[in-house]
């Protein structure tokens, strides 16, 4: 069985079994993930780390109805890490924007997938 | 002893080895006459007695020795005498004839040399003078690298000159008494070989600063910082010159803090480690209940049925150990806190076995509840916890229990004024538990084993259990009897409670599903915002859910707008949930300012419960939120018109 990269239980708990909601629900998701993600690292290389922990929070729920497992870890991460120790570790938060973004194109290829299912 | 001039001060003590009397004589008049220096002279006619003398007392701040003696004559007379006291401060008089000798004992050791008959009173106290000062200084030098370990050294191969300060050599756990020379350096066993080492980088460097682990002779290691640096001399070759200083229990210091660090770390990357899972777990457990609900509301056979209880089921299960390890990882973490609240003990004790008596009943078991007379009605203190442990152990009975019983029962151990001693036993007539698992039967993932059948559950409930007893001041313990049964027990200490206070039902529907209510969700997040209103909507058909972007939006919302509950997501750009409820509470009109809030948030821990309930937050929804859950707080905190 390939590797799904999106889980979309909870939005589909969500939705229920109104297809119309299901499908705006994923709509906003992959606006939401298309505009945010690139916005993350140009707020890195300017290093506006309170825009970019409202970011990461903001993004906290949307990769819950995404329901991949390895960017929400990466986004509580930089959000941990800016909550606790604003500045401190600049590397390791673009290391954890790399790894989103590395999946980001396989998550909107599913999600657009799933999207034009309806 | 000769008092020179007893006008100047201070005096010094200087010892006089000559056999001529008449320079006895001579270099005592001539530093009597002297401005320069006042010192007391001792005499001794020959090395023998200088020695004695030297050893006698060793006050001496200076040494005139002259080189041709009775008993010794020449440059072996310097160093005899330095052999015996190698940093004896000693200025050489020679005769005219004997002047290379005493260059050759400056460069040995000697403070100075002096050719007999050519010095004046002046130049004789003036040599004195400079060498006791020279000597003062060394001495505190040395007295500095002693306390602060660093040694100091110069070598010149090409002259064969090598020196090291006193400290360097005890660095290396040797003897100052036995000086290296410059050849002995060139032994590749020689400890201070690697100073030769450092000299070859020198040449290519200029300056080389290194740390490293060097080995005493008695095989010990110690961490050293060495620098090292030369210069041409003009006569060819090279000065090298450097300072080592040991730093060993700097490094030590320093492991140690790294040790604890990663320890630290380490702790650190568990608690994220249990959050990130219980996370992830979480989710798709909503999901499973949630969908194991919605299956159970539709039509289906007996069978059908049977399964989705037996998802269910497992299902809470699940989501018993996920708390759990939670808990327990709260506790290790030191981060658990107990409340201090008025609770009615009796209404605690009856929900806790109104939840419990339909799996007794279900296993046809006998549960009763006894609660002595004198148990007074009201107390205070942490109701959840007390709940939590109860709930655990009386589980825990009904577990193991087959047929029989199971009995909770609650006494007053001693009364003091405002508070009581209270004893809580749990006793069963289940399959009881061996000797050798009583001892760790409060330990961590301890699970009972009985007849090759192994019984649900993370194994933490106990030790969890005995964690909350004993961090309220109680004890708590076990008897048991294979095959007959087992009596938990413990006693707290619970101060009087304010009376009328009830423990309200959560499961009562205060809130039909025709009912017409005003919502107001304050939420930045559109998908978030999107779910809870349908979600809501399809709860109570009749709800009016108003929207609200953030605390500042919430705050002029509610001016123009009454609504019956707020739900408050907390981190939201321009006014947050936190400081959206301080301003509703405090400066919004009474019939606002009490509107129940419940906050929406992702953190789970009791700090962050506390400072919700400093704002004025009533209470909180965790996100990502399971709907069964929302509605039950809504209930709870909806005050009917």
């Amino acid at each position: 069985m390939p590797y799904q990269y999106i889980h979309l239980a909870y939005l589909d708990q969500m939705a229920g079994d109104d297809s119309e909601t299901r499908g705006q629900l994923l709509h906003m998701l992959i606006e939401d993930l298309e505009h945010n993600l690139p916005e993350m690292k140009a707020l890195l290389q300017k290093q506006e780390w309170q825009a970019l922990q409202n970011l990461s929070h903001h993004l906290k729920s949307t990769l819950v109805f995404a329901g991949n497992a390895e960017m929400a870890r990466a986004n509580r991460s930089i959000e941990k890490h800016l909550t606790e120790e604003p500045e401190a570790f600049p590397d390791f938060i673009a290391l954890q924007i790399d790894a989103m973004e590395t999946l980001l194109p396989m998550v909107l290829t599913e999600l657009k997938r799933e999207f034009q299912k309806k | 002893m000769t008092e020179s001039n007893p006008n100047l001060k201070p005096s010094h003590n200087v010892l006089l080895i000559e056999d001529d009397p008449a320079y006895v004589r001579l270099a005592t008049i001539l530093l009597a006459e002297s401005e320069l220096l006042n010192c007391r002279i001792t005499h001794r006619p020959t090395l023998t007695a200088g020695i004695q003398e030297l050893r006698q007392n060793p006050n001496f701040e200076a040494v005139l020795l002259d080189l041709t003696l009775p008993d010794s004559q020449g440059y072996e007379t310097l160093e005899r005498l330095l052999s015996h006291f190698p940093h004896l401060n000693i200025i050489v008089l020679t005769g005219l004839d004997d002047k290379d000798w005493g260059l050759q004992a400056v460069k040995s050791g000697a403070q100075d040399f002096l050719v007999k008959g050519a010095f004046d009173g002046d130049q004789l106290a003036k040599s004195l003078r400079y060498s006791i000062e020279r000597s003062n200084i060394l001495k505190r030098l040395e007295e500095t690298q002693r306390i602060a370990h660093i040694g100091n050294w110069e070598c010149s191969p090409a002259q064969h000159y090598f020196q090291a300060s006193e400290e360097t050599y005890r660095i290396f756990g040797l003897s100052p008494q036995h000086p290296f020379s410059c050849e002995e350096l060139m032994n590749p066993d020689c400890p201070f070989n690697i100073f030769l080492q450092l000299q070859d980088e020198v040449c290519q460097q200029k300056k080389v600063e290194k740390d490293i682990w060097v080995s005493r002779r008695d095989g010990e290691k110690r961490y050293v910082a060495i620098v090292c640096s030369g210069r041409k001399l003009d006569k060819g070759g090279f000065l090298f010159n450097g300072i080592i200083q040991d730093i060993t229990e700097r490094k030590q210091a320093q492991e140690l803090k790294k040790d604890k660090e990663l320890a630290e770390q380490a702790a650190k990357f568990r608690e994220q480690f249990i959050a990130s899972v219980s996370h992830e777990m979480r989710t798709p457990m909503n999901a499973i209940l949630g969908m194991a609900n919605l299956l159970r509301q539709t039509e289906l056979d007996e069978e059908q049925k049977g399964y989705t209880d037996s998802i269910r089921q497992s299902s809470d299960i699940l989501l018993g150990i996920i708390n759990d390890i939670l808990q327990m990882s709260t506790i290790q973490n030191g981060k658990l806190q107990f409340e201090q609240k008025d609770f009615q003990l009796s209404g605690l004790l009856q929900s806790l076995f109104g939840v419990l008596k339909y799996k007794a009943e279900e296993k046809k078991i006998d549960f009763q509840l006894v609660i002595r007379q004198d148990v007074p009605k009201f107390l205070k203190g942490d109701v959840l916890r007390l709940n939590q442990i109860l709930f655990n152990l009386v589980g825990n009975a009904i577990k193991f229990t087959d047929h029989g019983f199971v009995r909770l029962g609650v006494e007053v151990l001693e009364k003091q004024v405002g508070r009581f001693h209270l004893g809580f036993v749990v006793e069963d007539s289940g399959i009881g538990i061996a000797k050798e698992y009583l001892e760790s039967i409060f330990e961590s993932f301890t699970q009972l084993w009985q007849k090759g059948r192994i019984y649900e559950g993370t194994g933490l409930g106990l030790p969890i259990a005995k964690f909350l007893v004993e961090a309220q001041g109680g004890q708590i313990g076990v008897r048991s009897e294979p095959g007959k049964g087992s009596t938990f027990f413990f006693d707290l200490w619970l101060d009087e409670g304010a009376p009328n206070v009830l423990i309200e039902p959560t499961t009562i529907e205060r809130i039909p599903p025709e009912a017409s209510f005003d919502l107001l969700l304050v939420e930045d997040h559109k998908m978030n915002q999107l779910v809870a209103k349908k979600t809501l909507e399809k709860k109570w058909k009749n709800i009016n859910v108003f929207l609200a972007e953030n605390g500042e939006e919430a705050i002029q919302l509610l001016k123009k707008q009454k609504v019956d509950i707020i739900l408050m997501d907390i981190q939201m750009p321009v006014r947050d949930g936190l400081s959206a409820t301080e301003y509703i509470r405090k400066y919004m009109p009474p019939g606002i300012a009490s509107i129940p809030i419940l906050a929406m948030t992702a953190h789970t821990d009791k700090t962050r419960e506390h400072i919700l309930k400093e704002y004025g937050l009533d209470d909180y929804v965790l996100k990502p939120f399971e709907p069964e859950q929302l509605f039950q707080k809504i209930q709870r905190y909806f005050k009917p018109a």
